[in-house]
Parts: C-alpha cells; sequence; structure tokens
C-alpha cells in the first residue's frame, strides 16, 4: 500500500560540486570557443525557457529574460567559482531575472497593449507544447488538464510559485532550491507544501460546477 | 495523530523527506483516514501531473537571439583576451589532445605491466639457484686456500752466531695452490730467492684445502711470510 501511495519518480540527490564536464565547458567559454557557447545553448535554452515561462505569465516576458540570462551567463562566467553546479547558477540566475522582470512589468506594463505580436503568438502559448505520442483523445484530455494546471500555478502566490515549479516541473531537490533561491531548506519545505496546498485549491475551485442559469417558475398572482 | 498534523507533513511524505518512523506512522494512518488518504492522493496526482508536464518548445526567434548575443559575446571575450590567456589556452589544448591521445594506450599498458609482475612473482621461486641436497648451510661464493698440514723441516737448528744468518732470514713466498690441494708451483717475493733443502721439504709436504668458487675446487693462489726460527748455543 505504501508504495501504491508513494509511486513517484526517485528523487535525484543534489550534486553539490559541478561535474567535470561543467567545468570543462566553462573553462572553453571563458578562452572564446565556439562549440562552448553553442554547447551552453543546446544545453540550457530550454530549461531556461520553460522555468521563465512558468515563473512569468507570457512568451515574450520569458524570451526577454532568456536573453538577459545568457547574457549574464555569458558575461559573468568568470566570476563562476564551482562552488555550485553551473544549472543551479543559471537557474539562480533566471529566477532572480524573472523577478525583477516581475517587476518591472508590474511598473510599467500592465496597461500596454502588444501590437507587434506575430501571427504564432497570437495563439496562446500553451498551445506550441508538442505531444505526440498519445492518442488525439489522450492528447486532448492530457492537454486540458495541462492548461488547467497552467492557468492555475499563474494564480498562485509567486513565491509558492517558483518552489512547485522547482519541485514539481524542473524536479530539482530541496537543496538545489534552497541554492537557487537563497533561503533554508526549512524555508523550501514549507513554500513548496504551501505552493502545493494553494495549487490543489485553486484545481479544486477550477473544477466546481459554475451556476447555470435557471429559470424559476412563479406563479401569477 | 491528528488529521492536521498529519495534513501538514503530506507533501514531505511525497518529497520522501520525512524520516523512516514518522513515515510509518503516516502510511498507518493514511490507512486509517479516508480523508487524510484523499487528499494525499489528490497531492500525489497534483504532483504527478506537475512531473509529466510536457517542456514548452522554445520560439525560433529565441534560439535565433541566443545564437546572435552568443557570437557577439563571444568576440567580446576574445578581444579581451591577453597573449599570455592565450598561450595558456593553446598549451591546455596540447595536453588535452595528449591525454586523448594516450587514454587508449593506458589500459593496455597498465595491464601489461601488471601481468609481467604478477609472472615473475609466479617464476622467481623456479629461477633460485639449486642447492646441494640436506645442506642447508650457506654456502660461500669464493674461498682462498688454507694451510692444513705444514711440511716436515728441521725444528729449531741451533747456532753459534745470530749473524750468520745475514738478511737472509725472512722470505716472502707465493704458492700457487692446485685444486687437489697440494703445491703446485712457488715464487719467492721477497727476500733470497735461494731456498734451503729444509725449506723445500717443507714446501712439497705441505697440504692445503684448494680454494673453491661456489663450493667447487679450483686454482688458488696463497702468500707466506717465511721466517726462520733459532736457538743461540750456549
Amino acid at each position: 500500500m505504501a508504495a501504491t501511495l508513494l509511486e513517484l519518480s526517485p528523487d535525484r540527490s543534489a550534486e553539490g560540486s559541478p561535474d567535470s564536464d561543467d567545468l570543462r565547458l566553462v573553462e572553453s567559454l571563458r578562452f572564446g570557443e565556439e562549440s562552448a557557447y553553442e554547447e551552453l545553448i543546446a544545453r540550457f535554452q530550454q530549461p531556461v525557457y520553460a522555468l521563465a515561462l512558468r515563473l512569468l505569465d507570457g512568451p515574450s516576458e520569458a524570451s526577454d529574460v532568456v536573453q538577459e540570462v545568457f547574457l549574464k551567463v555569458f558575461r559573468n562566467i568568470g566570476s563562476f567559482r564551482g562552488q555550485s553546479t553551473l544549472k543551479t547558477w543559471i537557474y539562480r540566475i533566471t529566477v532572480n531575472e524573472a523577478h525583477n522582470a516581475r517587476r518591472w512589468f508590474f511598473r510599467h506594463r500592465r496597461r500596454e497593449v502588444e501590437l507587434d505580436s506575430d501571427p504564432d503568438d497570437t495563439r496562446n502559448w500553451k498551445e506550441n507544447i508538442p505531444d505526440g505520442s498519445r492518442s488525439p483523445f489522450d492528447q486532448a484530455f492530457g492537454c486540458e488538464q495541462h492548461l488547467m494546471v497552467e492557468a492555475a500555478l499563474e494564480k498562485i502566490n509567486p513565491i509558492f510559485r517558483e518552489a512547485v515549479v522547482l519541485r514539481d516541473i524542473s524536479d530539482l531537490s530541496y537543496e538545489e532550491i534552497a541554492e537557487i533561491l537563497g533561503v533554508s531548506l526549512g524555508t523550501v519545505k514549507s513554500r513548496i507544501l504551501r505552493g502545493r496546498e494553494a495549487l490543489r485549491d485553486e484545481l479544486a475551485g477550477s473544477l466546481k460546477p459554475k451556476h447555470a442559469l435557471r429559470l424559476v417558475p412563479k406563479t401569477a398572482e | 495523530m491528528s488529521c492536521q498534523f498529519a495534513q501538514e507533513r503530506f507533501s514531505p511524505l511525497l518529497d520522501e523527506r520525512v524520516p523512516g518512523e514518522e513515515r510509518e506512522m503516516l502510511l498507518a494512518h493514511l490507512e486509517s483516514c479516508r480523508d487524510c488518504k484523499t487528499q494525499f492522493e489528490s497531492l500525489r496526482d497534483l504532483r504527478l501531473g506537475l512531473l509529466k508536464m510536457n517542456a514548452p518548445v522554445v520560439p525560433a526567434r529565441v534560439r535565433e537571439m541566443l545564437q546572435i548575443v552568443a557570437s557577439h559575446e563571444r568576440a567580446r571575450t576574445l578581444s579581451r583576451l591577453t597573449l599570455k590567456a592565450r598561450m595558456e589556452r593553446v598549451s591546455w589544448n596540447v595536453h588535452l589532445m595528449f591525454e586523448n591521445i594516450m587514454r587508449p594506450f593506458g589500459l593496455p599498458a597498465a595491464s601489461g605491466l601488471i601481468a609481467a609482475m604478477a609472472l615473475f612473482a609466479l617464476l622467481t621461486p623456479n629461477l633460485s639457484f639449486a642447492r646441494r641436497g640436506g645442506d642447508d648451510s650457506s654456502t660461500p661464493v669464493a674461498t682462498y686456500p688454507q694451510l692444513e698440514q705444514t711440511g716436515e723441516g728441521e725444528d729449531y737448528p741451533e747456532v753459534e752466531d745470530p749473524d750468520s744468518f745475514g738478511a737472509n732470514y725472512e722470505k716472502e713466498i707465493e704458492f700457487k695452490i692446485s685444486p687437489t690441494g697440494s703445491v703446485w708451483d712457488w715464487k719467492v717475493i721477497r727476500g733470497d730467492k735461494e731456498l734451503t733443502p729444509d725449506l723445500k721439504q717443507m714446501i712439497l709436504t705441505a697440504r692445503f684445502a684448494p680454494a673453491t668458487v661456489f663450493g667447487k675446487p679450483t686454482w688458488g693462489v696463497v702468500r707466506f711470510l717465511y721466517k726462520h726460527v733459532y736457538i743461540i748455543k750456549g
């Protein structure tokens, strides 16, 4: 019973120090090797974009954040001392940039309307998620579920959202999350707990039946 | 265990961050409390759903933008590299290339060395020299001839005038000893070359233990200082 209750992917242990691949990549970046730049982009563009997209409200903000993140990584690679893994270092930059973008958005762009978006971007960004391995029914059902979860994620407190996204979507360990967010393990634990509960409540709320219009028969006086 | 206490630990339980004993208690509680079990299963399903969420595709526009950023930043980095750094990079690349070339040979070479050492260790007892049966005493590599028995001669001659012996009273003689232990030849190194019949008799009847090499008798050379001993008549 316990095994069936806890059927989840195994928790990956935190990697406290960078591996030799990371160190080699960092060393090559410092010397401006073209292949190192390509490798870094190939390894991190997708996870960084996915993280930014889920911490922010739309693809255009996420794209800007991704550009800022890589710019900072390229410019500050000399200051990477190998005290953490390259992944947690880059994720930390992403989370910080997402914070900044969110603050900037609330100050400046809340009332702006996007005019120069291309036709691809006019579609909901969630439609870009591919999954061709299942039947059309499963695909539609799964897509519906994902849309609901994504919508619920957007509604919960960003502080809790960060913790849930890093743990449950990016599949990072508590130690890695603590390092990325710059908080203690206890705080990580608490944020994940509250984030999951908020997400569950949000999803439960969205599944409640809406009140339909009803005709109330009245007797004529 | 109260339901509230249990529900606060559902999240750590999902992440396997609850210690063993407490985990058992929680699972037991889940077995007994239907509401808590439902709540836990909803959290577990939520986590499973989140884990299965597909990764969004990076838009082509973002990929292109990143290529441009990388190109600019690379040019910027290269323009700031000092000559020393470039030389270090070249030496690093050479070192890396050498390592990559040598690595395929490393394992076979190490295996060969270990195999050779093992073979040597196995064969060493068979390579030692054969010893004479039953003789546990160590055999010297080589020995000199040893005098075993002096020859017969005149005992202590009586003289009236000690000066009559003159300067000839002392001789140094080199003997060549045969493998059988007899004197094969002799040569006077110091003193009068003429030997008295008495001395000749002594030399010819002397017996030696022959010289040996690895225990086998062989030719040897030995030198003796021969002095007259006399009694003054009186």
